[in-house]
């Protein structure tokens, strides 16, 4: 996957800072009345999350902000490095230019990309609009062109990881991306202390597989 | 053929040295870490937060609302009455520049 959005998206004017475009002619038909709906099953395509959303189903819209939620952030923080509150404020802002150009999505499938866009637009916005970043000189998005990169490859492994049993998920993120000890991952699940390595050490190799399977090896 | 991915070639590694499979695994964890859930939670309510945006839709025709709003865009929501949160700021500045 790359992290380029110019297939997913409608013809229409170029917004500021980006190549992501913003519809015409759908103002008054997006963004819908908001509605309740059902939770989402996880198996459900983006392109069907889309499709519901549209029809201002709530829930698909939660469902689709808890799917791409690590893609913005790793944008946000991972490859741009904002942090605190600016980079709570970039992902808020993120989700909300997405929220309002869902109706000109073209291609649902490639919704990541898309949404991989609008986060590195929304966050060079920011680095412009406050001086070029914490060292002044950081608007220049061929700068981050190899932290991106990195996200890429690292959404694969997230990937990979999201098609494990729910519990090997939940031990390797806590492990690995949260740093908690065995001590504290043991208290939280519940689980003995004298387990927690072995238990490990399954998900990891059920995770080689995945990952296996995810590069065609 | 394509060269894996620069993350994904420390995995390749992983018969040889299991650490570097770890440590590769530890950084694409991390970068990819999810955010709060009080960030996922405000994010998901936009559709609730955007439904405002029938009433600022017609604000944004009047040139003094455009105006206040592009001086201090908070000020100018609550003064008509309306919520000052990021979204809706933000939504607003999305009308506005398509506009």
């Amino acid at each position: 996957m790359a992290l380029d959005g110019a297939t997913a998206v409608a013809t229409g004017p170029v917004a500021p800072g980006g190549a992501e475009r913003v519809p015409r002619g759908e103002r008054a038909a997006w963004p819908p009345a908001p509605r309740l709906g059902r939770s989402m099953p996880a198996s459900l395509e983006d392109a069907d999350l889309v499709q519901r959303c549209r029809c201002g189903d709530q829930e698909a819209w939660r469902a689709l902000v808890q799917r791409h939620a690590p893609l913005v952030h790793g944008v946000v923080r991972g490859a741009f490095r904002l942090q605190g509150h600016d980079a709570e404020d970039v992902f808020q802002e993120v989700f909300a230019r997405v929220y309002l150009r869902l109706g000109s999505v073209r291609d649902a499938a490639a919704l990541r990309a898309w949404i991989a866009q609008i986060a590195r637009n929304a966050s060079l916005d920011w680095l412009r609009r406050d001086g070029g970043g914490p060292h002044g000189n950081e608007t220049d998005d061929l700068a981050f062109e190899e932290p991106l990169g990195r996200l890429e490859d690292a959404l694969i492994v997230r990937d990979a990881l999201a098609r494990l049993p729910e519990h090997q998920q939940e031990i390797l993120d806590r492990f690995f991306a949260r740093d908690e000890s065995y001590q504290t991952i043991s208290a939280a699940l519940g689980l003995p202390a004298g387990t927690i390595a072995s238990r490990i050490s399954r998900a990891l190799g059920s995770l080689r597989v995945q990952l296996g399977d995810e590069l065609g090896r | 053929m394509t060269a894996p991915p620069s993350v994904l070639m420390n995995m390749e590694d992983v018969e040889d040295d299991p650490l570097a499979f770890d440590l590769a695994l530890a950084q694409a964890l991390a970068m990819t870490a999810m955010p709060p859930q009080a960030w996922i939670e405000a994010a998901a309510m936009l559709p609730s937060t955007l439904g405002d945006l029938d009433a600022v839709d017609r604000l944004v025709s009047l040139p003094s609302f455009r105006e206040a709003f592009e001086n201090d865009p908070e000020s100018a929501l609550s003064g008509a009455g309306l919520p000052a949160s990021k979204a809706v700021v933000t939504a607003l500045r999305e009308r506005l520049l398509a506009g």
